[in-house]
């Protein structure tokens, strides 16, 4: 009762030394129930009172010790006290045979709850096990050493029968804690009364055929005691570990008290033999029918908790889908989102394109005054110098104008020449490549090996005239569109042959392979290759050796590439030569978006 | 080069007057004299045709040839007076040239299905420019236009 560790000293002393109402009134109740169990057990006596199969009493105890703690043994003592008393034992060897009634449950109780930790339900097999062998067979040895201890000591039983009595006392002790014990600790761990309907009916069902099977077993001398079992065994299985203790107990108080009362299969023979059939009958059938409660108990269990991990896989399963469906759901609007964006950037490239076009195209206009007036005013000081030369002025003052007019204004014009010159250049290509990004697409499978062979045919001249070898390896097929592909050969080859190296035989390869989806062609030369400061450049719109005219550009190449799903690079070593690869799809999936 | 038809007006329609100028000197230097009309707007062209507006008491005699540019503002383009005058019975024998930047194929197309005669882009290099130009005044140096029935300069 004291908690020092937390309560105030003076008041955990205070309830110490007071014992509670509750707590008195659990030992009166442990002590009237020991002496009735007692009365109950001397009327179970065979023949003599001193020969019992079970002592009930002691099953109280062993409960009482289990349930309330070592703090009830005044109730235990005074129990077995008065119960011996009352039998018209002397005062002394009553006092001395309640010591040994109390220690023996005591200390089973105590390696129980210590050592077993057992579970009052009688829930597992080790349970009914470690009950069975510390809180019967072993603790019974100490109230039965001690009882005929004290009987020999009190001069009521002769020394010689001490065995024989030794045994009786024992058996007794022991089958009253091994029968009684279980129903109360069973009862108190769960008292509910909760059978419904079909379990009722079962129930009634079992508790009747138990009733009958026992009478009728207990009353004859067949060897009948058998057919309890199975009906043991159908509670024990069926129902929990309090109903299947108290079918035990039912069936044991018939047969003892049948058995006692000269009836049933076990009043053949000399009273030990009837003691031994009986108490390894009631043994057997006690630790049979709670070792099978025990099993069945353990097995409902385990399949509560696989039904209940079952439940928690389920619905993790079902969170979990969800999750995923939820990712799904996010990852298609996304997908969405993207195919929204996809489109939106297709149409601002057309967007741009087509502005790129109608200004570059305005801006040709300015350009086409600039070049001519610059030509009008060159023609006008032609005529300048022509009059000068006729007219007659000072020498000095015509050299001063020649000089004004060939150099100031000449000089002048021929910078905005070629100012114009580069500004036409660039919005040329700027022009190209918008044409190109509009230009509509006809889609086919390209037979690539005639358009190069076409293509390299039309630059027979230019090839001629290099000296250069072309060599057309494997082309296989791609979808495009053949014109444009076309170009991006033409451009290719073009290109090859206006920057080989001089001096040196060119040679040009045209090949192709097929990759997974796609079919990858190369134009390779010896030429005088790419610098590496040109390379980041090389397929952007204003490349300097792209707009010089003529081709379409590099820029303008790639975007017929990626028009068409494909990718352009360049692969080069200066002074060695250069190799441009692109790919183009083979189906029509792996077309271009644009298109 | 002198043999161009004296009564013939060449008739410039380009809203740059830059253009007008360099083409009608040009032309002027080719050997053509002619006269000249310049207009910078398409509605006044049409305006020139029909004798209508501005042009309502321009003398009746003597054929013209137009050259026409394409992108012009205020509303009518050179598209938009090729496809009237193509259009109308009394006028469709006029000679037009499409002189423009244009170099686009579907717009060189499109005017070629409207009924023009020619089309010359405008080329931006003063040497090409004066080729081009003196092209066309060779061009008109051919033609012979009678005054009730224009010969259609053919497609190149």
């Amino acid at each position: 009762m004291s908690t020092p560790g937390s309560l105030p000293r003076s008041f955990s002393l205070q309830r110490g030394h007071l014992p509670h109402i509750t707590h008195l009134l659990w030992l009166a109740g442990i002590a009237i129930a020991y002496i009735a169990a007692a009365q109950l057990g001397f009327a179970l006596a065979f023949a003599t009172k001193q020969v019992t199969a079970i002592w009930p009493p002691t099953g109280i105890a062993l409960a009482a010790f289990l349930l309330r703690g070592n703090r009830i043994w005044p109730a235990v003592f005074l129990g077995a006290f008065v119960s011996n008393a009352i039998s018209h034992e002397p005062i002394h060897t009553a006092a001395g045979i309640a010591i040994g009634n109390t220690l023996g449950p005591l200390c089973g109780a105590a390696l129980l709850r210590r050592i077993v930790k057992i579970d009052f339900g009688l829930g597992r097999v080790r349970d009914v096990l470690s009950l069975t062998l510390f809180g019967s067979v072993l603790a019974m040895i100490i109230t039965s050493t001690n009882g005929v201890s004290n009987l020999i000591l009190g001069g009521i039983v002769p020394l010689r029968a001490a065995p024989s009595v030794w045994w009786v006392w024992w058996v007794g002790d022991a089958m009253g804690a091994l029968l009684v014990a279980p129903a109360i600790l069973t009862w108190f761990q769960d008292p509910r009364a909760d059978w419904r309907g079909v379990r009722l009916v079962e129930l009634g069902l079992a508790t009747a055929a138990l009733v009958l099977v026992s009478i009728v077993s207990f009353s004859t001398e067949l060897p009948l005691a058998y057919p309890v079992f199975p009906i043991v065994i159908w509670v024990g299985l069926r129902f929990e570990q309090r109903e299947t203790a108290l079918a035990i107990l039912m069936v044991s108080a018939v047969a003892v008290w049948q058995t006692a009362h000269d009836h049933g299969p076990f009043v053949a023979g000399s009273l030990d033999q009837r003691l031994g059939l009986l108490v390894t009958f009631l043994a057997v059938l006690s630790v049979t029918g709670l070792m099978l409660g025990a099993l069945a108990a353990e097995r409902r269990r385990a399949e509560a908790s696989l039904r209940l991990a079952n439940e928690e896989l389920e619905s993790r399963v079902i969170e979990r889908t969800a999750e995923l469906e939820q990712a799904n759901r996010d990852l298609a609007a996304s997908n969405l989102q993207l195919g929204f964006r996809t489109e939106e950037l297709a149409r601002k490239n057309e967007e741009v394109e087509a502005f790129v076009y109608i200004v570059s195209h305005d801006l040709r206009a300015p350009l086409v005054n600039l070049q001519g007036f610059s030509r009008e005013l060159e023609l006008s000081c032609a005529d300048l110098e022509t009059t000068l030369a006729r007219a007659s002025v000072e020498p000095d003052i015509s050299a001063s104008l020649r000089s004004i007019v060939e150099h100031g204004i000449g000089g002048a014009l021929r910078y905005i020449g070629s100012s114009v010159s580069k500004f036409e250049r660039l919005i040329n290509a700027l022009l190209l490549l918008s044409r190109t990004g509009q230009q509509e697409y006809r889609m086919e499978t390209i037979d690539t090996a005639a358009l190069v062979a076409s293509t390299v045919d039309a630059y027979r001249q230019t090839i001629g005239s290099a000296a250069a070898v072309v060599t057309i390896g494997d082309l296989p097929v791609a979808r495009g569109d053949v014109t444009a592909i076309g170009q991006v050969f033409s451009n290719l080859l073009g290109n090859a042959l206006k920057y080989l190296q001089p001096g040196r035989p060119g040679e040009i390869a045209i090949g192709g392979a097929t990759e997974e989806n796609f079919s990858r062609y190369w134009v390779r030369d010896n030429g005088a290759g790419i610098p590496n400061s040109a390379r980041p450049k090389l397929f952007q719109v204003f490349h300097p050796e792209l707009a010089s005219g003529d081709g379409i550009g590099l820029a303008a190449i790639k975007r017929i590439v990626e028009r068409h799903g494909g990718r352009i690079w360049a692969e080069s070593t200066y002074g060695q030569g250069s190799t441009f690869q692109f790919t183009l799809p083979i189906s029509k999936t792996e077309q271009g978006h644009d298109e | 080069m002198n043999n161009v038809s004296k009564s013939l007006t060449v008739v410039i329609v380009d809203d740059d007057p830059g253009h007008c100028e360099l083409v009608m000197r040009n032309l002027r230097r080719t050997g053509v004299s002619n006269e000249f009309v310049t207009i910078h707007r398409g509605d006044e062209a049409l305006d020139f045709i029909y004798r209508r507006g501005a042009y309502a008491d321009r003398s009746a005699s003597g054929d013209i040839l137009l050259l026409l540019d394409i992108n012009m503002p205020g509303g009518l383009s050179g598209l938009d007076v090729l496809r009237e005058i193509k259009a109308a019975e009394t006028t469709r024998q006029i000679p037009v040239i499409m002189l423009t930047t244009t170099d686009d194929p579907r717009e060189i197309n499109l005017c070629y299905d409207l009924g023009c005669s020619v089309y010359i882009t405008k080329p931006i290099d003063p040497a090409k420019f004066m080729e081009a130009v003196t092209r066309l005044g060779l061009l008109l140096s051919v033609v012979r236009l009678p005054s009730e029935n224009m010969t259609v300069i053919s497609r190149e």
